[in-house]
């Protein structure tokens, strides 16, 4: 039963991932720290996909990213909303001092979660934030990389 | 063409008059250092000021430090160092992970962070925050003990200097660390943070090891931080409410630094109060430290340099995103005009003219 239970959510998944492929999708990463904010807008639309960074009001820096490597971090985006569903990042003890947003949006979905970053659950988020700013660092997709339709 | 001896005699006897009134009245600049062996004194660049900051006259209204602080041009040093702009740190730290990963293709993000962070947290760098960190530790114990038995009982002051010392001021290597902030390495921000795990941790990023060079940012910035872990939220989260908190808060609602009526304070929303009561705390430990250390502070102009360095992480702040009813900052002019620069001990260090606000200032 469990194994039914399994395949069927496997097959639904992999058919969300493939319809998101030529379709517009946005993802947007937002969390303070102090006083600062942060913000990460990835974008994907049937000829491109881009990356934008802000700290506060400015951007920071705006690149052009695989269709490969978009796809990497909205997997890993639809993983953590479906997981913070189940388990909120809410922090009950004390004071969140590192909240976030997260959110996701197709043709079929507009997911998003609040949660903070210390909680055990938000620290998924960590490793989001860290693979997209290694992406940024590292060197821009080339054009010939961007899928032509 | 030549000039005649009697003219090259003259032109000497000038240069020589020149040179020696410049070695007499000419600015020097302070090269010991305060606490911390290992500052750095970087040579004073020129200050341009806006024409609506305030002028450097020996006298100053201390309301006024916002504009002087926050207003400014140009990066302003005081005996012990300068701090640069926010994004100059930001800008290096990102430009060595670049760099990084161009030498190293193949690594992983976790090597390149732990390159990063070795080539970031140095030694030194890790010196001079833990030296001030000790020093802010003492003097925080120091103001709580200060404070009388009926203000603050014996058994509640042993308790507030049981969670200072239990907080943990956490610098990298290894970048492990950080797991959960892996993003910290390169901004320049401190924070400190209750762990679900019941740990009281305070974390630095990279940026910030890059760009605060001035002992007395070091101080303020960490007497904010560890003063979180007393602060009038967390102490309610651990069922700790004091009747010296709620008269502070109360204080600080009458003197217009928190925005939310102290009885509907809930903690749980955007109250401000745990902020304001850093800052507080904050304010009188830097002002401890330049009155412990103005051997150092020689002239007016070092005492305002020292004073804006302090809070020089004041000035920007931004609304959060998700933000509802309220900010979760006082506002930056609240913060350094109605706070620090009431404080009795800052107002007689930068010898502030008139007199200080109606209102009291506000005390446990």
């Amino acid at each position: 039963m469990n194994g039914r239970i399994v395949l069927f959510s496997l097959t639904i998944l992999s058919g969300c991932a493939s319809m998101r492929k030529s379709e517009n999708v946005q993802i947007e990463i937002s969390y303070q720290r102090g006083s600062n904010s942060h913000r990460y807008l990835l974008h994907e639309t049937p000829l491109m996909a881009t990356i934008k960074a802000f700290k506060d009001q400015y951007l920071m820096k705006e690149m052009d990213i695989s269709f490969d490597n978009f796809s990497k971090i909205a997997n890993e985006t639809s993983s953590i909303l479906a997981a913070l569903k189940k388990n909120p990042a809410a922090k009950e003890v004390s004071p969140c001092r590192t909240p976030f947003v997260l959110r996701f949006k197709d043709a079929q979905e507009n997911l998003s979660a609040e949660g903070c970053r210390s909680s055990n659950e938000g620290a998924a988020l960590g490793k989001l934030i860290k693979d997209v700013e290694f992406l940024m660092a590292s060197p821009a997709a080339p054009r010939s990389d961007v899928r032509q339709n | 063409m030549h000039p005649s001896p009697s003219l090259r005699l003259w032109f000497g006897a000038m240069v020589l008059a020149f040179v020696v009134l410049w070695s007499f009245f000419s600015p020097r600049r302070q090269t010991s250092s305060a606490p911390g062996a290992n500052l750095i004194t970087p040579p004073s660049p020129a200050i341009q000021l806006p024409s609506t900051a305030v002028p450097e006259t020996k006298r100053m209204k201390c309301r006024e430090l916002f504009q002087a602080a926050c207003l400014r041009r140009g990066i302003t040093s005081d005996p012990t160092g300068d701090v640069q702009p926010n994004v100059r740190g930001e800008i290096e730290a990102l430009r060595l992970y670049e760099q990084i990963i161009h030498e190293h293709p193949d690594w992983t993000s976790d090597q390149v962070d732990e390159k990063l962070v070795r080539n970031i947290y140095t030694e030194r760098r890790r010196k001079r925050m833990t030296e001030a960190y000790g020093w802010v530790v003492q003097e925080i114990k120091r103001v709580i003990d200060s404070q009388t038995n009926s203000v603050l009982s014996p058994s509640l002051k042993a308790k507030l200097k049981e969670r200072i010392d239990s907080t943990s001021l956490e610098l990298p290597p290894p970048a492990s660390l950080y797991e959960s902030e892996p993003d910290l390495f390169t901004k320049n921000e401190m924070y400190f943070e209750s762990l679900e795990s019941g740990r009281r941790v305070i974390r630095v990023g990279g940026a910030y090891l890059l760009t605060a060079k001035s002992w007395f940012n070091r101080v303020f910035t960490l007497a904010h931080e560890l003063s979180h872990s007393i602060d009038p939220c967390e102490l309610k989260a651990a069922k700790i409410e004091p009747a010296s908190y709620r008269r502070l808060a109360r204080c600080f609602y009458q003197n217009k630094i928190v925005k939310i009526e102290p009885d509907r304070l809930r903690c749980d929303q955007k109250n401000q109060l745990g902020e304001a009561f850093a800052d507080w705390m904050a304010t009188e430990v830097t002002a401890r430290a330049m009155e412990r250390y103005k051997e150092k502070l020689k002239t007016p102009e070092d005492n305002l340099h020292a004073a804006i360095n302090s809070i020089r992480d004041l000035c920007d702040q931004e609304p959060w995103v998700a933000e509802s009813e309220t900010e979760l900052y006082p506002d930056p002019t609240i913060r350094i005009g109605n706070i620090f620069a009431e404080n009795p001990k800052i107002r007689a260090i930068l010898n502030c003219e008139g007199t200080s606000d109606e209102r009291p200032y506000c005390s446990f």
